[in-house]
């Protein structure tokens, strides 16, 4: 036999399987178990409910048109035209990312006053903006060099962009739709604007309430976990419809490993030099710039000079927070080792199941890819309360006090990232090289970690990093559990609380440094692969 | 009478290798040169510095008489150079069905769109894909994408055309159709064009001259 498969890759797939399932939906059972019980959506649709349910679905949607606004232009000016002075603005692109949102929403707050459902529709959608610019960069990355240079030739600049924003668009909308759930499952930051002004609710803080009230009745965290499925269901429809548009928009095959170089622009490179400094004032400037002020802002009565005191507010960040931040690292340490392990089969078999012409499989790809996205589609609050269910069981307590079981939640929880952005490196490598490995007979594992991931690093470290980002600061379900209680998010937020600005101002630049070093070193060190 | 391309001691290096080594070439208009050489020779970066898809380190390219390209300084830019060139991996643009690669070009040249869409289809037609005008360019076969990017360089109505292996990895069938093709057109639109082959035959078979590009000079 001339063509040899090697080993089945399906031991390998169930073992990435079985971990998913440990970690990501095991959790996520009662809220699974509602999604599929049509009586439990009787009870969650009561009126209150419902209001509360509305007035969250508009306001992530609005939140993620403001991520599309400003993340998609911003990526295009950023990372694909010649602007004299901005060519390190696109390093500078995941920095909002990093910042815990309830950090941009002080900054907000301090900048304009802002309070109520719309400071918190402004600052999500702020905040997740960079997720749609990210997409939209590394969509960007891979228009074919000669596809951009014949539209230069055709009809110049404008037209040339007019074809960058109909390549990413897809990504865009992926992107923008990903930073409306995130904002959907956001609890402490409308929590904290609601603290501040106009009070109003959203459908996470319901969850969050059920922990509240929680007194040792396991059908309470049951209930608080279920009540975030509507939420859930909605949020899936639309990630497919999203995926739906990706394969719509189609994409070129090419070998061509030449990738298009910064246009030039012209006349148009004086609006769009200001349209993208705007962009960056409104993602990095003002908000950083607010944030380093208060680091050494004082009342009118203090004593001492605004760096003094930021001085002070750091050198107490750093004595106070270092343990906290030692956990944080080690809880994203985790988070990121079980994304770096995992994904790659996930992704693998992900693109296996939409890699040929039939509908039915196009389908269940993106069927498999919306399910896959499930834990990131859950309010992390809903998730820390199916934790405590799943795992706080007799038998259990070293697993469950030990910080393995959060590193190993938000791993779970954070999965989806790291799997979307490998499979989509993974979809850019030549069929033929995979095939002539495919023809030596190399088994399946070597041909994954040699011919596939040794091409994808890039994107396979990007991913894991993220996912370790995320873990990092990730608030709501790090208040739930206590075994992640010691870390940087929760002592920030209780010092939100307890209005020591100084001190929050100072904490948050430091966990933003701290997760931006390791961001800024592969920006830095990375070169973009062939394929 | 003003020649169509006249390039005066054009050089470039790339890294440590001068691709480009004071090259000095003149066509008149209508007139047809297929360059050949080995791979790597600079064939492709010649084209790309004819377009001003990339400058030079020196010399000068002057384009019906005005001066398009003086040393690294791209004088005229690649959209008003009135030219236009079938790339090697063709740069169709994936969002856009067949119909609108051609007549989206058109318009964004200045057609209005009831003139841009009758002459794709026009072009399309004489092409044989007027069939697959709502597919998209990743569903096509190898043929019928070169064919689309042709129809979009010529819908264009160059003064030049410049293809960088048009027929390359095509079955000698579909080559001969294409080389056809490409025949009638340039009776019929009179262009100048430039043509990268290793094809010897095809070179002869285009009835202009021939030069070889070698250690970055022509002979």
């Amino acid at each position: 036999m001339i063509f040899h498969s090697g080993r089945s890759p399906w031991p390998w797939r169930f073992l990435a399987l079985g971990a998913l399932l440990l970690a990501a939906f095991w959790p996520l059972a009662p809220l699974l178990q509602t999604l599929l019980s049509p009586q439990e959506w009787a009870s969650i649709f009561e009126p209150r409910l419902a209001g509360l349910f509305a007035q969250t679905l508009w306001m992530s949607a609005l939140s993620g048109l403001i991520a599309l606004l400003v993340g998609w232009p911003t990526a295009v000016l950023a990372s694909r035209l010649h602007l004299p002075g901005f060519g390190w603005l696109h390093f500078l692109l995941p920095l909002p990312l990093l910042l815990p949102p309830l950090l941009l929403a002080q900054a907000w707050h301090g900048l304009t006053g802002m309070d109520g459902p719309w400071a918190s529709v402004w600052s999500l959608g702020l905040a997740y903006a960079p997720l749609s610019a990210l997409f939209v960069a590394r969509a960007l990355r891979h228009q074919q060099a000669s596809a951009h240079e014949s539209t230069l030739l055709v009809a110049g600049p404008r037209f040339a962009l007019n074809e960058m924003f109909r390549v990413s668009a897809p990504a865009a909308i992926l992107g923008a739709t990903l930073a409306a759930v995130f904002a959907s499952t956001d609890f402490a930051v409308p929590d904290y604007f609601s603290s501040l002004g106009d009070k109003f609710s959203v459908y996470p803080a319901e969850v969050f309430n059920h922990w509240r009230s929680y007194q040792g009745d396991p059908a309470t965290l049951k209930q608080g976990a279920a009540v975030a499925a509507p939420l859930v269901a909605v949020s899936a429809l639309a990630l497919y419809a999203a995926f739906v548009l990706r394969d719509r928009a189609g994409a070129l095959e090419s070998n061509s490993s030449r990738i298009a170089k910064p246009m030039r622009c012209g006349s148009l490179c004086i609006p769009l030099s200001v349209a993208l400094l705007s962009f960056s004032v409104l993602l990095f400037f003002l908000p950083l710039g607010r944030i380093l002020y208060e680091t050494g802002a004082t009342g009118p009565e203090s004593q001492g000079s605004w760096a003094s005191h930021a001085t002070a507010a750091f050198s107490d960040a750093v004595q106070r927070g270092r343990s906290d931040l030692g956990h944080s690292l080690a809880l994203g340490a985790l988070a990121g080792a079980f994304a770096l392990l995992v994904a790659p089969f996930l992704a693998h078999f992900w693109l296996q199941l939409g890699g040929h012409h039939q509908p039915w499989r196009k389908r269940a790809a993106r069927l498999f890819g919306t399910l896959l996205a499930l834990p990131l589609l859950a309010p992390a609050v809903g998730t820390g309360l199916g934790a405590i269910l799943a795992f706080n069981r007799p038998g259990w307590e070293p697993f469950y006090d030990s910080l393995l079981m959060p590193g190993l939640v938000l791993g779970g929880r954070y999965l989806p990232i790291a799997v979307f952005l490998l499979a989509e490196r993974m979809s850019r490598i030549p069929q033929a090289r995979i095939e002539s490995a495919r023809l030596t007979g190399m088994p399946y594992l070597f041909r994954l970690l040699y011919v596939r991931l040794a091409t994808c690093r890039d994107a396979w470290l990007l991913g894991a990093g993220l996912v370790a980002v995320f873990a990092i600061r990730e608030l709501d379900l790090a208040v739930l559990l206590p075994a992640a209680n010691a870390s940087a998010a929760v002592r920030y937020y209780n010092a939100l609380h307890f209005a020591r600005d100084n001190f929050v101002a100072a904490f948050g630049l430091l966990i933003t440094l701290l997760l931006f070093l390791p961001v800024a070193i592969h920006a830095l060190f990375s070169k973009p692969n062939d394929a | 009478m003003t020649a169509s391309i006249h390039i005066q001691n054009l050089s470039r290096t790339l890294g440590a290798k001068k691709i480009l080594d004071g090259i000095n070439l003149s066509l008149e208009d209508g007139e047809r040169l297929a360059l050949c050489g080995p791979s790597g020779a600079g064939k492709t970066t010649l084209l790309r510095i004819l377009a001003g898809l990339e400058p030079a380190d020196s010399g000068t390219i002057q384009i019906r008489g005005q001066l398009a390209t003086k040393g690294s300084k791209v004088v005229i830019p690649p959209w008003k150079r009135n030219l236009q060139m079938v790339f090697q991996d063709l740069g169709l643009w994936p969002t856009r069905t067949v119909l609108r690669n051609v007549s989206d070009a058109l318009r964004a040249a200045g057609r209005s769109k009831a003139i841009a869409e009758s002459s794709a289809r026009t072009m399309l037609d004489r092409l044989g894909i007027l069939s697959l005008a709502d597919r998209k360019p990743a569903t096509l076969s190898g043929g019928e994408a070169r064919r689309l990017a042709f129809a979009r360089a010529l819908a264009l109505e160059p003064k030049i055309l410049l293809l960088d292996e048009p027929f390359a990895s095509l079955d000698p069938e579909a080559r001969q159709q294409g080389q056809l093709l490409l025949e009638e057109i340039l009776t019929h639109t009179k262009a100048t064009l430039i043509l990268v082959t290793h094809d010897a035959d095809e070179a002869k078979r285009l009835g202009g001259q021939s030069l070889n590009l070698h250690d970055g000079q022509l002979s």
